[in-house]
């Protein structure tokens, strides 16, 4: 952690062009040597995909995370995510003041904060005026509720892209056909044309994209671990909505190729490697020591993380509503729990971990459903596992030094 | 004043059966294989077995569900059909297929959350899936005269129960909020056979009643929210002066309203009734829920609301600003009760339902 790279941002500068100027010179400027210069451009494309929104040059939607990105880059909209966007106010600082803006506007203390500081964010109307408002069903139920939120306080049209728990035909069918009505709709709203060229183009895209985050995963199975996993675990709105886009591609092949060189080198930004991890679910996004302390202190590596798992095969340009469908439906948080813990014992042994930490985000509900059946298919193995319940865009119930002591206990016991 | 109580015979019958969880569930297809479906649906004094597996932070009501399952001995009981409804649904669903050993047949069931064309167009085949497994899983057929069957015996069911609410209708009401409860309850555990009988005489008793004292004419209160596992908030408002007159709960009106429709195929017939029943807060259209909402207000002369969730009910809780700022900026006054399901908070939720109630 180092706050002199930081920028201190208050909740009034989001909106102004001075905020978007200082927020690519401090990215440009951060002189932090272990952090990959593809990160550096993934931050760049997430300010200038929110400065244009703001701008208003483009249309744009606001959208929960792994929406369908290829169809929304083919009409040329920005998306922007409400959980995303939470997740940074929470890294500058601001969550409890939009978390405070919703608990005065009814919303209980009980659910996850992630989304209700995108609730508070939507309900000040931080984000500028959108087309339209989408949400994906497979992963929580209160992603869908907050951009159902959002589609009345903006008074826009609600797009709700209901996503089965099954992976049969009858399930990728069903979401095509939702995909497809979608993207007419949206072309319709937002005057631009929709056509099977622009559509195989953000697929090829996507596929290329793809091609080098898999060579990315493949890479960071090497030991020591060329990357720090807290740096990795920031790439969830590249994961999630990146792909179809000319920046992914970049970022990813950038990645690619950064990751060789230090493996080639052996290097490891924790400068020495003692323990290897494999992460499960979000990060604390608020500001806190915790990373540092993992990563610097105890020399712990989070060699991977499901969040950046690509779960999906090579999508086909012919068809480009059944293959995005396809995408949504095989998304790892969806489906049988059985192929996911397989899925999750696989991830342990190719990146050769020595434990798992399971970061147990307060509210998360769908994630606290599958926690004892992860758990017991890891302890099966003889994986070690620990699970650890926090919080990710509040830091008021951060409690430093009993974090770091159950960290310091499970290490021990890894070591 | 008219009453009703059943029995522990009335409630949990020598049938082979199959639980359910959630009304989106179509028990005439459950039925219709010979099962008697019943929903588990128990206030339980805590979840100790469940609570090792699903964390606190997840509905009490989806982890008294898993606390049946793991207690469970009873040799009839065949199997559970549980639903998509929400993310706790889903961990139950995890759970149940890990841990719990009393129930051959598990059956999980996709729920769309839209109502249009291509949402009933997949829930009809989600429908005619439970068919599938369950003739598969038994080895049984089940006819569509036996499906049409079914959905006659239920559809009567569905009207009696409205029939009873109706009721409640009229300034002066003949029947306490607390033995509607008792009916409604029973209405989802007891086979519907005996249950509609003995729902028909009971209306009977209530139209014959030659002394007609009506209860208070306090404050009318509707109760929305998810569900309730006991009469808790019911009794607490009677004692306080004011009568409930209607719920748009999962376990009350939400379970009942709205009958099959005739038509050539009994799955789509049972599908187009499921999926477009007075909405959950799960549904995509919160506009029609909050629409269903006024109406009741106006037909039922509405003073108050209590909005009750469960914890950690996501889907409720998120509708609860909505209602606030629907009803409550509207001029009637809402009040958000959350309960555990294990009956604690009582003193707590006693005062603020007696405040409310003298405020009105």
């Amino acid at each position: 952690m180092n706050d002199k790279n930081q920028l201190k941002v208050t909740k009034d500068m989001l909106k102004k062009e001075s905020f978007y100027i200082k927020s690519k010179l401090m990215n440009k400027m951060r002189k932090d040597t272990t952090r990959l210069r593809a990160t550096q451009k993934m931050t760049d494309m997430v300010l200038d995909l929110n400065h244009e929104a703001v701008k208003g040059e483009k249309p744009y939607v606001l959208t929960t995370i792994w929406a369908p990105s290829e169809i929304l880059y083919a009409l040329d909209i920005i998306p922007i995510c409400v959980e995303s966007t939470a997740t940074s106010l929470a890294g500058f600082g601001l969550s409890d003041e939009f978390l405070g803006i919703a608990e005065k506007n009814f919303h209980t203390p009980e659910t996850c904060s992630i989304l209700r500081c995108g609730v508070g964010a939507v309900i000040d109307k931080l984000f500028p005026q959108p087309q339209a408002v989408i949400a994906a069903t497979h992963l929580c139920d209160a992603g869908a509720k907050v951009n159902s939120t959002a589609s009345r306080v903006y008074d826009c049209p609600y797009f709700l892209m209901d996503i089965p728990q099954e992976r049969g035909e009858e399930a990728v069918s069903y979401v095509a056909k939702q995909l497809e009505e979608m993207a007419h709709k949206l072309s319709d709203i937002t005057g631009r044309k929709l056509n099977k060229q622009k559509l195989a183009q953000a697929i090829e895209l996507s596929n290329q994209a793809r091609k080098y985050a898999l060579r990315v995963n493949e890479i960071r199975q090497a030991v020591p671990s060329p990357m720090r996993g807290s740096e990795a675990l920031g790439y969830l709105y590249l994961v999630g909505l990146g792909f179809g886009s000319k920046e992914a591609v970049d970022i990813y092949r950038s990645m690619a190729r950064e990751l060789e060189k230090r493996v080639a080198k052996k290097f490891t930004p924790i400068g020495e490697e003692k323990y290897r991890l494999l992460w499960l679910h979000v990060r604390p996004y608020f500001k806190s020591r915790f990373f540092h302390y993992l990563e610097n202190e105890q020399k712990a590596s989070i060699a991977f993380e499901e969040t950046n798992h690509v779960y999906w095969n090579e999508l086909n340009p012919e068809q480009p509503f059944r293959s995005v469908a396809q995408r949504l439906v095989l998304n790892s948080v969806n489906g049988p729990i059985d192929s996911y813990t397989d899925i999750l014992i696989d991830f342990a042994q190719k990146y050769k971990v020595d434990g798992v930490l399971h970061y147990a985000h307060w509210g998360c509900r769908w994630n606290y459903g599958r926690l004892r059946v992860i758990k017991d298919a890891f302890q099966k193995k003889g994986i070690p596992f620990v699970s650890i319940d926090c919080d990710s865009a509040s830091g008021q119930n951060y409690f430093e030094g009993q974090l770091n002591s159950r960290i310091d206990t499970f290490l021990d016991m890894i070591g | 004043m008219v009453d009703i109580d059943f029995s522990e015979k009335d409630l949990n019958p020598d049938l082979p059966k199959i639980g359910w969880v959630c009304t989106y569930t179509p028990e005439e297809i459950i039925h219709a294989a010979g099962f008697h479906p019943f929903r588990i649906l128990e206030e339980t004094p805590s979840t100790k077995l469940a609570d090792t597996y699903l964390h606190h932070n997840l509905c009490p009501y989806v982890r008294s569900c898993l606390d049946f399952g793991l207690k469970a001995e009873d040799p009839t009981l065949k199997g559970i059909v549980i639903v998509h409804s929400c993310d706790a649904m889903r961990g139950l669903y995890h759970s149940w297929q890990h841990y719990v050993s009393a129930t051959p047949f598990v059956h999980f069931m996709n729920v769309p959350k839209d109502t249009g064309a291509l949402a009933l167009e997949y829930f009809t085949l989600e429908v005619q899936k439970l068919k599938a497994d369950l003739e598969s899983h038994f080895g049984r057929k089940i006819e569509d005269s036996a499906l049409w069957r079914t959905i006659d015996l239920y559809n009567e069911s569905r009207s009696l129960m409205a029939e009873l609410y109706e009721l409640r209708k009229s300034p002066e009401l003949q029947i306490k909020g607390t033995t509607v409860f008792k009916v409604i309850q029973a209405s989802q555990k007891m086979p519907k056979e005996s249950f509609n009988k003995k729902l028909k005489s009971f209306l009977e008793e209530i139209k014959n009643q030659t002394a007609k004292t009506s209860l208070s004419q306090g404050p009318r209160i509707m109760i929305v929210g998810s569900l309730l596992a006991n009469s808790q908030i019911i009794e607490i408002v009677e004692e306080s002066g004011a009568s409930v007159v209607f719920d748009d709960l999962c376990s009350g009106s939400r379970y009942f309203e709205g009958n099959v429709e005739q038509g050539d195929d009994p799955i789509k017939a049972i599908s187009s009734r499921y999926l477009l029943k007075a909405p959950c807060a799960r549904m995509k259209n919160t506009e029609l829920r909050l629409q269903r909402g006024k109406k009741l207000v106006e037909d039922f002369q509405v003073d108050g609301i209590i909005y009750q969730t469960v914890k950690f009910c996501d889907n409720h809780l998120y509708d609860y600003p909505l209602y606030h700022e629907s009803f409550q900026d509207a001029g009637l006054p809402v009040l958000q009760i959350e309960e555990d399901f294990i009956g604690g908070n009582r003193g707590q939720i006693r005062t603020r339902i007696e405040a409310f109630i003298e405020m009105l």
